[in-house]
Parts: C-alpha cells; sequence; structure tokens
C-alpha cells in the first residue's frame, strides 16, 4: 500500500516536470529563434574570411583586435562603463533609499525621477544643444568657452546625460529590492539599539545585494542606448573620447563589413558574459 | 484538474509550433512558397493558370516622308474623329489628316493675312476652323476664312499690345464659344470677351509658362483646367467653378505636363507621365486606362503635347523630343492578347530620381512587353541620404535580397565590390564596351572586369584669365592670387571648399580617399587666403546678404553670375549638358577667355551594377546594355554627359533653336544665351572627350573637413589645431576601414 503511494507520487511528479516543460516551450522557442539562432549565424558570419566564397577562419578576429578603430571604441566604451555604472548605481540607489523613507508625497518624486527616462532621445538632445552649445546655458551661467559637444569634455557630458535619463528606472529596480525586505528585520534590529547607518549596511545592502545582479545588467544594456545621444548630438564622428563600440558598429554596417560587425559582437558578448557568469556563480555559491 | 493542465500544455505546443512556423523562411528565401523580393502591388505571381489579359500598346506612328521634316504650325481634331496636322511648307500650308489608320493629304487652305506665321488651328463650338498666328512683332492674329476664301480677322482689339508693352496677348489656349465669343486663356489666367472685345469675365487658373497649355479644354458650357493644384470645371455661361476633381497621381504628377481632353460624354481624360486616367462627369476616382511606366510615355525626354481619343477606340498622343524638337505621334491600342501586367519584373534601386535610368527603363519597357521596370526610388529630390535609407538597403543586400540593379550615385560602390555584393558587367557591356570613352572604362576596370560603370558624367570647368584658372587649379598659386577682382566672390566656405576639392581632387586627395596632414595644411590655408580676399565666411547674417549682394547660393549658374558681374576673376561650373555650357561660353566670349575641364577630372553619375544575388541576372544584363546603348545616351536629360563617344558626337551635331537668360532682382544685370555654334559645341564635347579623373569625393572625409574647419576659418583657431582635430577624426574613418 506504501509502496503504491511513493510510486503515485514519483509519477505524479514527472507528469508535472514534463507539463513544465512543455509551458517553458514557447519562450525557449522565441529565445531559440530570437536570440540563440542570430548569435549563432553571428558566430559563423564571423568566423568567415572576407568575400561570401572565402573559407573560414579566425582572420577577422586578428585583424579587428589590431584594428585602431576597434581599440580606441572599446577602451571607450570600458572607460565609459567604468565611470557611468558605479556612478548610475550609487546615484539611484541614493534615490531609492530618500524615496523609501520619505512616505509622504512619494508617487510626486518617483514621478519626477522617472520624466527624463519618458522624454524622447531628440528632445533631449535639443535640451543639451541649448544647455552644452558654445552660447549655451552652462558656459554663460559659469562664464566658460568649453566646447562641450565636440571637446574631450563631451565625455563628461555624456555620463552625465546617461546618469540623469537611467537614474529613475534604476531607482525602480532599488525600491523593488527594498519593499521586498521584511519589516521585522528593522524591528528586531531596531530593538537591538542598531542605528540608521548600522541598519544600512548590516540589513539593506546585503539584503538589496539580491537584486544587484539584475540591476547591474539592465544597467549595462542601457548604457549602450546611450549612443543614440552621442550620435545624434555629436554626429558620426564624434569627439575621439566619446566613440563608441556603437560608432564604430553602425560604420561598419553602413560600409557592409558584416565579418568585422560580428567577430566584434562575438568579443562583446563574451567579455560582457564573464562577468555575469562570474556573479551568477558567485550568487550560487552564496557569496 | 489534471486534464486542464494536459489541455493547456497541449495549447502551449500548439502555440510553439504556430510560431516557429510563422517565423519559417524556406531556403530559397520565400515565405509561405511566395517570393518577397519579387512582391509588388500589381505583380501577377509565376505560373499562374489564367492570369488576367489584355492592355494598349504603344506604336510609333511615323509621319509620311515629305512632311516629316516640315515644321506643324497646328493640329485639330475633326467631329468624325481624324487630325488635322498642319504643316508649314515651301507651298504654303500643308494638311494632313490622320483617321488612326493612315494619313491623307488635304486640300491647302487660303493663306492668312499677310506677314503673319500661324502657329494656331482649332475649330470653334460654331462649327468653324479658326486660326492663330504672331506677326513680326509678336503680336497674335485670330482669323476665318469666309466663303470666298478670304481671311476675316478677329478680336484684334484683345491681342493687341497694351500701352507701354512691345507685345500683346499671348494665348495659351483659345476657343470660340458658340455665341461668337472669344476665350483666351494666357498664362497667368483666362477669361471670356464679347465680340466687341470687352472682358465679360475672368477665370482663375494655375500660371503656367510656354505658350501652349495642354491641360485646359472646353467641352459644351464647361472650360476644364488647372487652378489650385486641382482641376476645376469653370460654367462658361458665368464664369462660375461648377465642380472640381483631384489631379490624378497627384505627388507624382507635374501638371504642367498633363494634358486633358474630353471623353465626348462629360467626363475627363488627364494623360501625365505616369498614365492616362479617365473619370466620369462628376467622378471621384481615376482609372488608369494605360499604365505610362510601361511604355515610352514616361520617357523623361519626351513631353506630351496632345492626346486624342480615336473613333476606334485608341488613342493618340502626340509628343516632342527633347533631344530632337521633333514632334512624334504614338497610336495605344487593346491589345486582348498580352497580359495585363508583364509578368516579369525587374527592380532597380536608386536612392534618387534619375531620369537616365528612367529613360532606360521606358524603353526597356517599350522593347520587352513581358518586363516590367520596377523603380525603387528611396529618397524624394530635397531628402538628405540618411544612414538609416543605406542600412535599411544592406539589410536587403546581406540577406541576399534586394533589387537586381543597383543604382550606385552615394552608396559605398567600392565597399558593395569587395564584398562580393556585385557582379561583373562584362557580359552585359560586351556589345557596347568599344564606344565607352576610354578615359572613364579604364578607370573601373580591373583584372578584365567591371564591376559598376557611370553610365553618365559631369564636368568640372573653370575660366576666367589664365592667371585666374592657374590659381583655382592649384593650392600653392590660389593663396598667393592677389588680383582685382578677387578669385572668389562672396559665398560660403563650405561651397569653395567643396568646388575647391573637386577641381584639384587628384592632387588632394591620397588613392584611397584619404588625404595627408600637408595637403590638408595647404588646401585649408590656400582656401583661407583666397577667401578672406573675396569676403567669403562661414555663415552671413541677413545684413551680409544684402550688402554683398549674395544670392542664389549654392544654385548653378551662380559662379558664372558673380564672374559674368566682375565680382571674381574666375567662374567655374559642373557642367552637365551643352545646355548647361550655354552661360560659360557667353561669359568666356565676353571676358575673351575660354573655358577649360578641370585638370581633366570628371564626376561619375548613374553609377550601375548588378546585384549578384539578383535571379533576374539575364533582365539586369539586358537593363544594364540599354542604358549605354543609342536610345539613352544619345538623349540630353541634363544629368550629365554620355559616355558612349558616338553620343557624344551626335550632341555636336545637335541644332536647337533654345535661348535662356538670367536675371536678378534689384539689379541691372541680364544675360542671355544662344544655343552654342557647332565650333562651341565641339570644343565642350572635347573637353569631355579628353577627361580621365574621376572626382568622387568620399562625404563623410569631405563633412569632417568642413566641420573641423569652421573654427580656423573664421579665425577662432590656428592651422595646426584644425588639421589635428580633422586628421584624428579622418584616422579614425580610415582605420575603421582597414
Amino acid at each position: 500500500m506504501e509502496t503504491k503511494s511513493v510510486f503515485t507520487w514519483q509519477k505524479k511528479s514527472r507528469v508535472k516536470r514534463k507539463s513544465g516543460f512543455v509551458f517553458l516551450l514557447p519562450s525557449f522557442f522565441g529565445v531559440l529563434m530570437f536570440m540563440l539562432f542570430p548569435f549563432g549565424d553571428t558566430v559563423r558570419r564571423s568566423l568567415m574570411a572576407g568575400t561570401e566564397d572565402g573559407g573560414y577562419g579566425l582572420s577577422v578576429y586578428r585583424d579587428i583586435l589590431s584594428n585602431q578603430a576597434f581599440r580606441l571604441a572599446s577602451v571607450n566604451t570600458i572607460r565609459f562603463m567604468a565611470v557611468s555604472l558605479p556612478l548610475l548605481l550609487l546615484i539611484s540607489f541614493l534615490f531609492a533609499l530618500l524615496v523609501y523613507h520619505f512616505t509622504r508625497k512619494q508617487s510626486f518624486f518617483k514621478t519626477v525621477l522617472m520624466l527624463p527616462a519618458a522624454i524622447p532621445a531628440a528632445s533631449i538632445v535639443l535640451l543639451w544643444r541649448m544647455m552644452f552649445c558654445e552660447d549655451g546655458i552652462v558656459n554663460q551661467l559659469f562664464c566658460l568657452n568649453t566646447d562641450w559637444i565636440f571637446g574631450p569634455e563631451s565625455f563628461f557630458v555624456l555620463v552625465f546625460a546617461y546618469v540623469w535619463k537611467n537614474a529613475g528606472y534604476q531607482m525602480l529596480l532599488w525600491l523593488a529590492a527594498l519593499y521586498g525586505i521584511s519589516d521585522e528585520l528593522y524591528e528586531s534590529a531596531r530593538v537591538d539599539g542598531a542605528g540608521s547607518l548600522q541598519r544600512l549596511f548590516y540589513i539593506t545592502v546585503p539584503q538589496v545585494g539580491q537584486a544587484f545582479g539584475m540591476i547591474l545588467f539592465l544597467a549595462v544594456v542601457n548604457s549602450f542606448k546611450a549612443f543614440r545621444e552621442a550620435y545624434i548630438v555629436s554626429g558620426a564622428y564624434p569627439n575621439e573620447r566619446i566613440y563608441l563600440l556603437q560608432h564604430l558598429f553602425n560604420h561598419w554596417y553602413l560600409n557592409l563589413d558584416i565579418q568585422k560587425m560580428s567577430a566584434a559582437a562575438v568579443l562583446l558578448a563574451v567579455i560582457i558574459s564573464v562577468p555575469i557568469f562570474l556573479l551568477c556563480r558567485n550568487k550560487a555559491d552564496g557569496v | 484538474m489534471f486534464r486542464n493542465k494536459r489541455i493547456l500544455a497541449l495549447m502551449a505546443g500548439i502555440l510553439s509550433v504556430t510560431l516557429l512556423g510563422g517565423c519559417s523562411l524556406s531556403a530559397s528565401g520565400t515565405k509561405g512558397g511566395k517570393d518577397l523580393s519579387a512582391e509588388t502591388e500589381n505583380s501577377v505571381p509565376k505560373g499562374a493558370a489564367n492570369p488576367p489579359k489584355g492592355r494598349y500598346m504603344e506604336e510609333e506612328i511615323l509621319f509620311p516622308e515629305e512632311i516629316r521634316n516640315m515644321t506643324q504650325c497646328g493640329r485639330v481634331q475633326r467631329e468624325d474623329g481624324t487630325i488635322a496636322f498642319y504643316f508649314e511648307s515651301s507651298e504654303g500650308i500643308a494638311v494632313y489628316s490622320y483617321d488612326g489608320k493612315e494619313f491623307k493629304k488635304q486640300d491647302t487652305p487660303a493663306p492668312g493675312p499677310e506677314g503673319i506665321k500661324m502657329t494656331q488651328v482649332f475649330i470653334g463650338q460654331d462649327g468653324v476652323t479658326y486660326y492663330g498666328g504672331f506677326d513680326k512683332e509678336y503680336i497674335f492674329h485670330l482669323w476665318s476664312l469666309d466663303a470666298a476664301g478670304q481671311a476675316q480677322e478677329l478680336f484684334s482689339e484683345v491681342f493687341k499690345a497694351k500701352e507701354g508693352m512691345d507685345y500683346g496677348q499671348i494665348p495659351d489656349y483659345i476657343q470660340i464659344l458658340e455665341n461668337g465669343d472669344l476665350l483666351l486663356s494666357l498664362y497667368s489666367g483666362a477669361g471670356v470677351y464679347s465680340q466687341d472685345g470687352k472682358q465679360r469675365f475672368a477665370i482663375a487658373q494655375d500660371y503656367m509658362w510656354g505658350g501652349y497649355r495642354s491641360s485646359a479644354f472646353l467641352a459644351d458650357n464647361n472650360y476644364l483646367t488647372v487652378s489650385n493644384e486641382k482641376i476645376v470645371r469653370y460654367d462658361i455661361t458665368t464664369g462660375q467653378p461648377s465642380g472640381e476633381f483631384e489631379i490624378p497621381e497627384k505627388n507624382t504628377t507635374d501638371y504642367s505636363e498633363m494634358t486633358l481632353f474630353s471623353d465626348g460624354e462629360g467626363g475627363i481624360y488627364a494623360s501625365c507621365r505616369s498614365g492616362l486616367y479617365h473619370t466620369t462627369e462628376n467622378g471621384t476616382i481615376w482609372e488608369q486606362i494605360i499604365d505610362g511606366t510601361l511604355n515610352y510615355m514616361s520617357r523623361p525626354d519626351f513631353y506630351a503635347y496632345q492626346f486624342y481619343k480615336m473613333q476606334d477606340g485608341s488613342f493618340t498622343g502626340l509628343y516632342q523630343s527633347g533631344s530632337s524638337e521633333q514632334l512624334m505621334l504614338f497610336k495605344y491600342t487593346f491589345d486582348e492578347t498580352v497580359a495585363a501586367v508583364p509578368p516579369e519584373i525587374l527592380t532597380v534601386y536608386a536612392l534618387k530620381e534619375n531620369p537616365t535610368v528612367r529613360q532606360a527603363a521606358a524603353v526597356m519597357q517599350k522593347n520587352n512587353p513581358q518586363v516590367r521596370v520596377e523603380l525603387r526610388i528611396a529618397l524624394g529630390e530635397d531628402e538628405k541620404v540618411t544612414e538609416d535609407v543605406v542600412r535599411a538597403l544592406n539589410t536587403e543586400l546581406l540577406n541576399k535580397k534586394g533589387a537586381d540593379v543597383l543604382i550606385l550615385d552615394g552608396l559605398p560602390a567600392k565597399s558593395y565590390q569587395r564584398k562580393g555584393i556585385l557582379a561583373d558587367l562584362g557580359p552585359a557591356l560586351q556589345s557596347v564596351r568599344g564606344e565607352i570613352l576610354p578615359g572613364v572604362l579604364d578607370d573601373y576596370e580591373s583584372n578584365g572586369q567591371i564591376y559598376y560603370l557611370p553610365a553618365r558624367i559631369t564636368m568640372p570647368v573653370v575660366s576666367g584669365s589664365e592667371e585666374a584658372k592657374d590659381a583655382l587649379l592649384s593650392f600653392d598659386k590660389m593663396s598667393t592670387y592677389e588680383g582685382t577682382p578677387p578669385l572668389l566672390s562672396p559665398s560660403l566656405y563650405e561651397d569653395v571648399l567643396r568646388n575647391a576639392a573637386r577641381l584639384n581632387y587628384s592632387q588632394l586627395f591620397n588613392e584611397d580617399g584619404s588625404i595627408t596632414d600637408e595637403n590638408l595644411r595647404r588646401y585649408l590655408t590656400s582656401v583661407k587666403a583666397a577667401g578672406d580676399r573675396g569676403s567669403v565666411k562661414v555663415s552671413f547674417t541677413e545684413e551680409d546678404i544684402e550688402r554683398l549682394d549674395i544670392v542664389n547660393r549654392g544654385v548653378t549658374g551662380r559662379w558664372n553670375a558673380d564672374y559674368a558681374k566682375n565680382k571674381c576673376a574666375s567662374g567655374t561650373e559642373n557642367l552637365r549638358s551643352v545646355e548647361d555650357s550655354m552661360f560659360a561660353l557667353v561669359t568666356a566670349k565676353q571676358k575673351n577667355t575660354e573655358i577649360e575641364s578641370a585638370n581633366e577630372t570628371y564626376i561619375p553619375a548613374a553609377m550601375i551594377g548588378i546585384n549578384a544575388s539578383s535571379q533576374n541576372q539575364k533582365l539586369a544584363e539586358m537593363f544594364v546594355n540599354i542604358l549605354f546603348e543609342k536610345d539613352v545616351q544619345d538623349a540630353s536629360l541634363s544629368d550629365g554627359f554620355p559616355v558612349r563617344s558616338t553620343s557624344l558626337d551626335s550632341w555636336v551635331d545637335t541644332e536647337k533653336s533654345y535661348i535662356v537668360s538670367y536675371s536678378e532682382n534689384n539689379s541691372d544685370f541680364e544675360i542671355e544665351a544662344e544655343w552654342p555654334v557647332k565650333k562651341d559645341r565641339e570644343l565642350i564635347i572635347n573637353l569631355v572627350k579628353n577627361l580621365e579623373t574621376p572626382a568622387v569625393v568620399d562625404e563623410t572625409i569631405m563633412q569632417i573637413i568642413i566641420d573641423g574647419s569652421k573654427d580656423y576659418l573664421s579665425d577662432k583657431e590656428t592651422v595646426e589645431g584644425a588639421i589635428q582635430t580633422i586628421g584624428n577624426k579622418i584616422g579614425l574613418y580610415m582605420a575603421e576601414k582597414e
């Protein structure tokens, strides 16, 4: 009798597992069709040695790694991410903390902070031009003669634009993580005599750390969209400090340099995947 | 519960399969068995069992040999449907009637008033034949013949020159109403005049220059004309509008070239380059009777004069050829045996409209009724080439789709060649290769293969004193030129930079299109030195424009005008035809100088290539071949000189009665030029034949130079600073291509 009961449970469990896979099918096929197959095709194209009738090889990878434009764009993109991502994560986290703690008019602050994300890129560009052009508001206000758009300082304008536009969105993600922290934890910490800073560093930060990976991932993805503003403001060939990988990809596509573009995309995917993989592994290990 | 889950799981599975099915593309690039790249609105599926049949076919009707070279001075359709053509002959007026089948010589009418050259014939609503023409003073005269054959002049008061004018009213459409009143259309409006010569009322219609208004007709009490870009019907008894119609294919129709005629039942026929259309008396939609893109109606060198409906149901179109100025007759007969829509489609992609390509399309379709040439024009005339457009094309090409034939003007032709996008044009050019200018052919041939070739070329020319011409063609001399007037007239630095780069292409750019720092320094410093002396600026204020008399910036002829006005010591132009050279030749003669080409450089245009992935290779090759054949190359379409040497010879032999004039508002300056004499035409064509260096300035590099030099040219930066900025960006651009 007992044996039968175990058997029935195991059978049900297998059926459940199988039906779970069937439910996964639509999204699996979606990922397969729209992500994995195109990526596979990109890898294939990256291995093509030039023209369509040529053979396969790694020559394109060698070419792009020695390509001056690719090196410059890679360094610039990494520099941009290294400066803007920590800044964005920190500022948006501070905003989230402020909004979380100021319960009055919370939705008003949320809306105000989200506004930049809702403004179309073309409108933002007009705003930047008004602010940062030679006779713009910034130069006049601080009596400067800086070329914020085409000069080397354009890097800081781009970082500022990226942080300004994405801080609201990132704040919402942090807020979601903050709302997920149990009030009982704070209450018991208070009972134990923990102050605000202690609660922040010993409860809030470790707790929201669970969501950090996803928030960082979305910030990285959004950082590639900064190209749009850079392109509209400074054109196809901006100051070389804000010449990003997307500029290069764009020009390669216009020139139909698909092999180079594919190889660069594969390299980029590998470079981005490594920290994400490490992050996921660390999380799985409970670090 | 368990059953429900099973059903849900089954539905999820079906959804997945459906999703995949919807996205599936067969290996041949078809969706659901249908070829997307060839799919068009009107296309007929290949192999369809019973494709619809029947369409109007075009046939040229030659005028009888004896009148072919005579000047036509009038034509009129009679009540029996025949068309009477009036020609000037040595024995007076010769009349031939055409009934849709043959020409018949008619009796010669009695001569009109003495000293008047006949230009018009029409039958009034009273059934009487009226004649019109101009005297030596360019005064129009209208007359009819009485029973004894004597000319009776009519409405002379209406046509006489008004006080202070040295010419009278010039009618572009004229009719006599049933009550004897006169309907007179002029270039700026129309009116009805009573028999005592007084205007009864005026009728509003759109301005139209040219002496002949084909887009107007009178039927019963209705006068139909174009007003406010609509076809408006006026009641001729009151002068009030009684109906209006949209112009067919309004977005593409140039209504000054449209012809209107009555269907005899209150409806309207309208013909334009896209075809012949019909609407009923109070209709709101136009039915396309003839597709003009399938025949010569769309030929850019043909201008429709008039269309007629014949009694047998066919149509007759009278055209003038822009090249020869001869009138030609085409008959359109419904043929039930041919497919309504040509079953084979050849697609041609171009960024911008190109008359030479359109000409080739018309010729190909005319000679191959089973083929439809579909022109895909990506941008309007005033639109700029954007990266989005090139990106969209690249996506198609990358997927081995896209048009069969590519017009590569503004596209990265060299890159397409390297990536294997283009097929060898060798087989297509086999029969015409020997005719193409060697100076042009050699530039595009490598290892016996040609992947793209211009069908037209334009020629930058310079004029002025020897010293001034040398200064334009050498940066060192440009920077030291100190003559009076200055080398350059007030204009924008952007125009000067572009012009100087074009004129000195070979000494400025390296073979790969890049530029050395040293060349860049010479280029910028020379342009600035000459520009400073000629008040050239990066931008002008409204006050500057008025003070320095800056007009028509960037318009062809602008520099010549300044040179002719002695505002500068040199004139440059980018000549595209003999017509284009008329001002340059006249100015050079006035200044006792000669025009010469800029270091034998030319600018390629209508650059053609075949998509290597095209499924219609044979048709594509045929199209390319037609592009370099006589029918296309001989035509002067103002988009460049032909690259076929015999066509250039035919341009030398072309005689025209053509006069152009140029004047400016608020200025007494005026220049008039007649069709060049043979010696001058030879001079221009010989310059074209000796061109050998293609000057294709990379637009990205040019834009980098223009943007990067603004501060230096407006004295805000040193030349070294500009060179560094420009050099870095060009270096980056070139590195991308490595």
